[in-house]
């Protein structure tokens, strides 16, 4: 069975997902049968290439209000998050265009090593205030689960994998994907958002059971 | 597998999404109607917690 999964590296939501749908692979009984496949969306593509800010400062140009009101604004997810054992630092974070961690991690994926690229860069944006636009940064992460550092670096100096980012995110608006993370068992059963860990648990036993049958 | 998806109905065995059985707890749908996934039966209470446009909170 397959597993994909539409999230960004910069969505507290999706590591909340990412975690949930993890807790639910751990009970569920054919787990050994799941493929998980991590794709890309980007929340924000406008976010000018280049800029970077302290995301509390972003959040609160973007949505008015001050910088205190939104950090009251982050707490329930801050809660949850903690709640799956993810400590997020919003504080530290830096809000950037994700499209080259993306590219980045379509390399990672060539390499076997997608999924272990894709939870780096969400614990680097989410919880250490890294900043992932930053060639330097993004090429020590990925190669910290094995991504061959020179050819990191010439992916993120060139424009390789684009069309492979572009091709994701159109394919997740196709799938109807409004809001990430968004996850789709065996193309047939679509999840939007972070579910609680039996939701995905049902999902999966639902697309499980229904696996071999012909969609129309 | 990766097969694109259909612009169709769900497969025949899914149950309709109007049948709206419970999780656990019971008390949130285990499914709701497809309204924007088209060939995708959607899973899960539509409450979920998401970031769109660009927004998460």
């Amino acid at each position: 069975m397959r597993v994909e999964v539409w999230s960004d590296v910069v969505c507290p939501w999706c590591y909340i997902g990412k975690r949930r749908l993890e807790r639910a692979l751990e009970g569920f009984e054919h787990a050994g049968d799941v493929e998980v496949e991590w794709r890309s969306f980007q929340l924000d593509p406008s976010h000018p290439k280049g800029v970077r800010q302290p995301v509390y400062k972003a959040l609160a140009e973007k949505m008015g209000g001050s910088t205190a009101q939104i950090r009251a604004m982050t707490d329930r997810v801050k809660a949850l998050a903690a709640e799956e054992g993810l400590e997020y630092d919003f504080e530290h974070s830096i809000s950037v265009n994700t499209f080259d961690a993306h590219r980045l991690t379509h390399l990672a994926k060539a390499h076997g090593l997608g999924a272990e690229t894709h939870e780096r860069l969400m614990r680097a944006q989410l919880i250490e205030g890294e900043t992932l636009d930053d060639v330097d940064t993004l090429v020590r992460l990925a190669a910290e689960v094995g991504v061959p550092a020179d050819e990191a670096r010439r992916v993120l100096e060139g424009d390789d994998y684009t069309r492979d980012v572009e091709e994701d995110i159109r394919e997740a608006r196709m799938l109807g994907a409004n809001g990430v993370p968004f996850f789709v068992l065996d193309r047939a059963y679509g999840v939007s958002g972070a579910q609680p860990v039996e939701m995905f648990l049902s999902a999966l036993r639902t697309a499980y059971e229904h696996e071999d049958t012909p969609a129309r | 597998m990766s097969a694109p998806a259909s612009q169709e109905a769900p497969r025949p065995e899914v149950p309709a999404a109007e049948t709206s059985p419970e999780t656990s707890d019971g008390a949130r749908p285990l499914t709701r109607p497809v309204s924007h996934a088209p060939g995708l039966v959607v899973l899960g209470a539509g409450d979920a917690e998401a970031c769109s446009d660009g927004t998460c909170w």
